[in-house]
């Protein structure tokens, strides 16, 4: 409703100044664009209050009054320090779909903002949503808030979401955090980020079989063979869950 | 000539034909013109619609003014077109899906942005398998997942690039890990979830 009447409004404001002409007309058109403009910035500056309320409304009926609103103070303190309040709805949402108690759930939710904000540190102002839920999962699994930032130096313009999500999950199966960060960096400065994925896998599916973790990280986008001399495993492989390539409507 | 004198117009009526023949006549009498007054009412016409004159040395400044308006004009309409259609997308961010809703899972081609991924589940015997997860608001019942065999299920998911995390639901009760992806490091709520990385070809 909101945003059909803001491009009504910039779309009739634009209109006068396009029919606009000489004299008066000029001065009133300049007036108009200046007022566009005016409209323009108030419609961007407004959307992240929008997008942090269309995350909220995901909570309706699905948890108590007073749960919403201890979570509503949780979200507002979030928001006014420029954290993005989606994990924190969905951590939420998370405990409220396993049947948690409504203070364990308030805690997690409470825990997830502090490490938002320690990722956010580690990785600077401008990480995105994603990167910062990633991060995230790497100070979980074990790595120091210093060994993000260091990631972050090393690859201060590439976006970090995937290459995060992969060292998470590499550590998390016992991979040893200097040499998985290191190799992860090293691939990650390709800018490939599919690649990269399906080299991750193939580390984990390498380490799940039994090679030894850093025996996996030495093996870069080749084949691995698992300790007991079996099947190789390949890049082209499909793990599971699958991604399939994406198709286009016919 | 009217209506009604046409009509009664009959075969044998001299006095139409007269009528016809007197405007014949006239028809083809020759108008007198004058052709001095002609020029001067067109000419007139033409002054009259005609651009004001310029003054001496303001064509360029009126010139560059009106190229500033313009781009300025432009710029302001650009923008605005690109905050129309952002306002436009996220009024069309559809909300969380409502139980009863048709399962995105259905669905076999990925929307333009978002990659198809299949989650399986193999011998878990059950009446019914879902998958709730961070793309679905952990809703238990958006996503259900079809059996295919004895005891697998699958259910193939429009997901755009991302991390999330998730986990199967039997019968609508039992939480069940993915043994075939890789864990979260978080626990907050007993078993840690499975994690699903999607990239997509526009990118990450």
């Amino acid at each position: 409703m909101t945003s059909t009447h803001d491009t009504s409004v910039i779309t009739s404001l634009i209109t006068g100044v396009v029919s606009g002409s000489r004299g008066i007309r000029r001065v009133t058109s300049m007036l108009r664009i200046l007022g566009a403009c005016a409209v323009v910035i108030c419609a961007t500056a407004s959307r992240a209050p929008a997008q942090q309320a269309t995350a909220l409304t995901q909570l309706d009926g699905r948890v108590s009054p007073t749960l919403r609103a201890q979570l509503t103070t949780l979200t507002d303190s979030a928001f006014a320090v420029g954290l993005p309040v989606g994990p924190l709805v969905d951590k939420a949402l998370e405990g409220v779909s396993k049947h948690a108690d409504e203070s364990r759930i308030v805690a997690a939710v409470r825990a997830v903002m502090t490490d938002l904000g320690i990722a956010r540190r580690s990785l600077g102002a401008s990480a995105s949503e994603g990167e910062l839920t990633a991060g995230v999962a790497v100070l979980r699994a074990g790595v120091s808030a210093s060994a993000l930032a260091a990631i972050r130096r090393s690859l201060p313009h590439r976006p970090l979401a995937v290459p995060l999500s992969i060292l998470g999950t590499l550590v998390v199966q016992g991979a040893p955090v200097p040499s998985a960060t290191s190799t992860i960096v090293n691939y990650a400065t390709r800018n490939d980020d599919a690649r990269l994925l399906a080299f991750g896998r193939d580390i984990a599916r390498s380490i799940a079989r039994g090679v030894p973790a850093e025996a996996a990280l030495l093996q870069p986008g080749g084949l691995v063979t698992n300790a007991a001399g079996g099947h190789p495993t390949s890049l082209s492989q499909p793990s599971t869950p699958r991604i399939n390539p994406p198709r286009t409507k016919p | 000539m009217d209506k009604e004198q046409i009509g009664n117009t009959d075969a044998g009526g001299s006095p139409s034909e007269d009528r016809v023949e007197h405007a014949i006549t006239l028809l083809r009498t020759a108008v007198p013109v004058d052709a001095g007054a002609f020029d001067v009412r067109v000419l007139s016409a033409i002054q009259q619609g005609a651009t004001p004159p310029v003054r001496p040395g303001t064509r360029g400044t009126r010139s560059a003014s009106s190229r500033m308006t313009l781009l300025i004009g432009a710029t302001a309409l650009a923008a605005s077109v690109t905050v129309a259609a952002v306002l436009h997308n996220r009024a069309r961010e559809p909300l969380p899906r409502k139980s009863g809703a048709p399962p995105r899972a259905m669905m076999s081609v990925a929307p333009r942005g978002e990659q198809l991924v299949r989650f399986s589940l193999a011998g878990a015997h059950a009446t019914r398998v879902t998958v709730a997860g961070s793309f679905n608001g952990w809703n238990t019942s958006a996503t259900p997942l079809r059996r295919v065999g004895n005891a697998t299920w699958v259910a193939d998911v429009p997901l755009k690039a991302g991390r999330y995390v998730y986990q199967f639901v039997l019968d609508d009760h039992r939480w069940v890990q993915d043994p075939n992806a890789p864990r979260d490091p978080g626990d907050d709520f007993g078993k840690s979830n499975s994690v699903v990385t999607v990239v997509t070809q526009s990118g990450s």
